[in-house]
């Protein structure tokens, strides 16, 4: 099943703002009108429900940064020779190769790309048992020339419990994977819940830089290319 | 009495704005770097500065280093010396400090309450970092350019012990830091020379090369500090080298020196502000009030937002029609839609070209800090928007009308990158950079809203040093700016401001000397509290082809000249160099009349060339002028900036021209600070504000120039292939 949403995007764009005001006067403004307004905030938008992806028949994933108590849905917008972006209606994205999170924009600090060594079981499901032992992942965050600063770690995987787990009013079994990544530049750990047949990542809680630490995305709708 | 105008003002003021709004948990920029338990760098904690404002402990110096680029400002008071301070690690391991002190009751036994008002400039090399084993050590050279108050050299090592809780620091010092406590100066040994310490550094402004390491004695310093259990709190003690004796010789003098010993407690409000308190010399209370920051470090998270248009590949077979090409209506709407799209990043289309497989767009960036941000953004809304026949995107961002720099990018391309591993690189080797042509021709769709109005009003805030009573006068200004843009590249303009505090109500007289007043008397156009009318003119910029910029700017071009002013700059896209040719015919204005131009009734025809270089290492990029002044010298200025990626500057200048240096005055030759904070280091959202700053003398009028608006390089500087590669990065946020 293909599962995209192409055109929304742009069509929300040609919706925006199309007065002369300057941008930056009109962005100070609204920041300061926000921490002077006195009127009640705006009603919590409501809760995106199952029915509601089943309904919208597009690849969508729940994503949560740790200082982020809710998470954000966002929705497969584009598809680059695999690369997935999953936008939010506030147009910050999340590029996802497979289950493994390749890039951020808008979130804070973006992670401009990642990659990883060829048998990576995040982009390819992979049983656990037949997980490697080692992988490599490479960073790419802002910095200075045009691929920003570099930073390289290897991971090794260590199998947790099986557990259950529900995503969205979906009821998961599976097993948890610990990954403990080292480098030059530190260390950090991911966890992945997956499934124990398949090795489907279901959700992951995925270091994306040392400003703004793990990530957790959880898999709504799988993309289907 | 001298006069010297900080016009910094507003940078140390959203210094200050920046490091209070520094979120408690913000890590500080740091010099040292640690680890944590999971093996990750952690920041140490970033050495703090003395009371001279320069890397130390209380009134000593130490062996460290700030980090590369930190920027502090600081204000320290004791015994009657007062210190405001200005400090710019400039390289690694290269610290300079510039220092304006007021000293009260200053050895002058016949004169006893004189307050001597001093400026002084430090220059600290690192010799060697700090190991396992060995400590830090740096060579430091006190009142290195200035008149000798403070003059003195040191050799300051530190070792930090304990995790980096405790600090040590030792030092040996000469001229003032061998005054007290100390054993024969060692190169008097060499030559007996070494034992005599010349103290006439006539008008100053020039290294005291003869004085250095000379005088009797050399003294010893040292200091321990301990960053305590209680978070933010360092507690120090210090045994000082400076017996202080010219500040005791006055009998008006109040401060006693009875020990060498100091003791402080320092506590880290945020992580730019840092508040000290100190018993010094066992006679006087002191504090120092320190507030810093990093370019490195912006305060906000910089890529807060949304994010740019997702990219898809062209379908397999897509329709490759160019029938749109020549239908006006497909055109305009195309034009009119993807203008909207683009409006929403702050980005601004100016002019498009349609051909069947290409199109070229003039871009204006309002709003992107990183121009290859807005030129990425631009083509990603291209390639979502226009026809599968279009390959290549031709984008050119506009700067104060002029076309720049045209970056070439295949659609194909961008679609094969987008998202991809190391994009950013990739996407480098595939773009193509040439000068913009002067003009879009042909089939071409302009942007029709001319005249466009624009205004704006904002405070200014400006120190004058050594121009009120006690030297240092604050200042405020509410400044009214207007312009109409009648075409891309023609605008008239003004800038009206509005004195609202710290204002010198009487004008003065006619300053004397032999050279024409153009720079000494500008203490009087700023006096009383009416509205000045500082610009009023008529500026046109334009390009004579791809690498030529030209600017032609006629009316009242600053407060103290109007005329007629003309500017070429030849700068290749691709060139780390540039030159630029100026050339004015100024007459001098009224001070108290805005259109007046009577009272001094004096013109001059001053100009030359300028040759500009980004030596591409550290950032350090340079322009070397030589011509003519406004007081009609001739000569020549150098100018050393160290510019940092997103867009923070901190630069110096020396002008030296056939004035004598009598006829100039204190100093002997003309000098001054640059600086420039770009507004979105300190905000969460996109801003290409900058708030700038400059330290110069007003006092002399040797080596003066003309303050014209809208000089071509600094618009055009950051467009070319080298600049656009450091953010180059930014293409794909």
């Amino acid at each position: 099943m293909m599962r995209r949403s192409f055109a929304l995007v742009l069509l929300g764009l040609l919706a925006g703002c199309g007065s002369q005001r300057d941008p930056v006067l009109s962005e100070a403004m609204g920041a300061l009108a926000g921490m002077w307004r006195t009127e009640p905030a705006p009603k919590p938008q409501r809760q995106v429900t199952r029915s509601d992806i089943e309904r919208a028949n597009v690849a969508a994933i729940l994503a949560r940064l740790e200082s982020d108590p809710r998470g954000t849905v966002l929705y497969a917008t584009a598809d680059n020779r695999g690369f997935v972006t999953y936008v939010s209606p506030l147009m910050q994205q999340v590029t996802l190769k497979g289950a493994e999170v390749t890039g951020t924009r808008g979130l804070g600090t973006d992670l401009l790309s990642s990659w990883s060594s060829s048998n990576d079981p995040l982009v390819r499901p992979t049983p656990p048992g037949a997980w490697p032992a080692r992988v490599d992942r490479t960073f790419e965050l802002p910095g200075a020339g045009p691929q920003g600063r570099v930073e390289r770690y290897s991971c090794t995987f260590e199998r947790g419990a099986a557990s259950e787990m529900v995503i969205l009013q979906v009821r998961y079994s599976g097993l948890e994977i610990t990954e403990t990544c080292a480098g030059p530049d530190g260390r950090f750990e991911n966890l992945h819940f997956v499934d124990p047949a398949s090795g489907a990542v279901r959700r992951s809680l995925q270091w994306i830089g040392p400003k703004m630490g793990h990530i957790d995305m959880q898999v709504l709708e799988p993309y289907t290319p | 009495m001298s006069e010297r105008r900080l016009r910094a003002g507003a940078a140390v003021l959203a210094l200050a704005a920046a490091a209070v709004v520094v979120p408690g948990s913000s890590a500080p920029a740091q010099d040292a770097v640690g680890r944590d338990a999971d093996g990750r760098e952690v920041a140490l904690p970033r050495p703090s500065m003395n009371l001279y404002g320069s890397t130390g402990i209380i009134d000593m110096p130490s062996g460290e280093m700030q980090p590369d680029g930190q920027v502090t400002a600081s204000y320290s008071q004791f015994g009657g010396f007062v210190r405001r301070n200005f400090s710019f690690q400039a390289l690694p391991r290269v610290e300079m400090s510039l220092r304006y002190s007021t000293i009260h009751n200053w050895d002058r036994p016949k004169d006893p309450t004189y307050d001597l008002f001093d400026r002084s400039l430090d220059l600290r090399l690192q010799l060697m970092r700090e190991g396992d084993y060995l400590p830090s050590l740096t060579l430091g050279f006190r009142d290195l350019l200035g008149t000798g108050v403070y003059s003195s050299e040191y050799l300051a090592a530190t070792k930090n012990f304990l995790d980096d809780d405790l600090k040590v620091t030792a030092g040996v010092g000469w001229g003032r830091l061998g005054s007290a406590g100390g054993v024969e100066n060692p190169f008097c040994a060499l030559s007996d020379s070494f034992c005599t310490r010349e103290n006439n550094y006539g008008r100053g402004g020039k290294p005291t090369f003869k004085a250095m390491f000379h005088g009797e004695d050399m003294g010893f310093f040292g200091g321990v500090e301990w960053r305590t259990p209680v978070d933010k709190l360092t507690l120090k003690a210090e045994v000082s080298s400076d017996a202080y004796s010219r500040e005791q010789v006055s009998p008006a003098a109040s401060f006693d020196r009875k020990t060498p010993f100091n003791l402080g407690a320092e506590y880290r409000l945020t992580g730019g502000i840092t508040l000290g308190g100190y018993w010094m010399y066992g006679d006087a209370v002191g504090f120092n009030v320190v507030v810093t920051g990093n370019p490195y470090k912006p305060i906000t998270p910089q890529d807060l937002g949304s994010g740019p248009m997702p990219v898809n590949p062209r379908p397999a077979g897509a329709n490759m029609s160019t029938a749109w090409v020549n239908d006006p209506a497909a055109r305009a709407k195309l034009t009119e839609a993807l203008g909207d799209a683009l409006r929403t990043d702050g980005i601004t289309l100016d002019a498009m070209k349609f051909e069947d497989d290409a199109v070229d767009v003039f871009i204006i960036n309002r709003r992107m800090n990183r121009t290859p941000k807005a030129i990425g953004r631009t083509a990603r809304v291209l390639a979502v928007g226009l026809p599968y026949s279009v390959e290549t995107f031709r984008i050119t961002p506009v700067e104060n009308g002029v076309p720049t720099t045209t970056v070439t990018v295949r659609r194909s391309d961008l679609e094969g990158l987008a998202a991809q591993p190391n994009a950013g690189a990739l996407s480098w080797n595939t773009v193509q950079m040439d000068g913009a042509v002067p003009a879009l021709t042909g089939q071409v769709w302009q942007r029709d809203v001319y005249p466009i109005y624009d205004w704006a009003i904002f405070p200014v805030p400006t120190i004058q040093l050594f121009g009120g009573n006690d030297g240092f006068k604050p200042q405020l200004t509410a400044q009214l700016r207007g312009s109409v843009r009648v075409s891309p590249g023609l605008s008239f303009s003004s800038l009206i401001r509005q004195p609202l505090l710290g204002v010198f109500d009487d004008p003065g007289s006619d300053s004397s000397g032999n050279l024409s007043p153009v720079q000494s008397d500008s203490q009087r156009y700023y006096a009383g509290w009416s509205p000045k009318l500082v610009r009023l003119t008529g500026d046109y910029l334009f390009k004579l082809n791809p690498e030529t910029y030209g600017r032609v700017s006629a009316g009242l071009l600053e407060r103290q000249f109007g005329g007629v002013s003309g500017e070429l700059l030849w700068k290749p896209v691709d060139q780390n160099w540039g030159l630029g040719a100026e050339l004015n015919w100024v007459k001098q204005r009224d001070f108290d009349n805005p259109f007046g131009f009577g009272h001094y009734d004096y013109d001059v025809v001053t100009g030359g060339a300028s040759f500009y270089w980004n030596t591409g290492w550290q950032g350090i990029e340079t322009q070397l002028f030589a011509g003519r002044y406004l007081a009609g010298d001739w000569g020549a200025t150098l100018s050393v900036a160290r510019r940092f990626a997103n867009g923070w500057s901190v630069g110096a200048f020396v002008t030296k021209t056939d004035v004598t240096e009598d006829e100039f005055g204190e100093g002997s030759f003309d000098k001054g600070l640059t600086i420039s904070i770009p507004l979105r280091w300190s905000t969460p959202f996109e801003t290409r504000q900058t708030i700038e700053g400059e330290l110069r003398s007003l006092a002399s009028n040797g080596g003066a120039t003309l303050d014209v608006e809208n000089r071509l390089y600094p618009i055009v500087r950051d467009m070319d292939q080298d600049h656009l590669k450091q953010n180059w990065g930014s293409f794909w946020q």
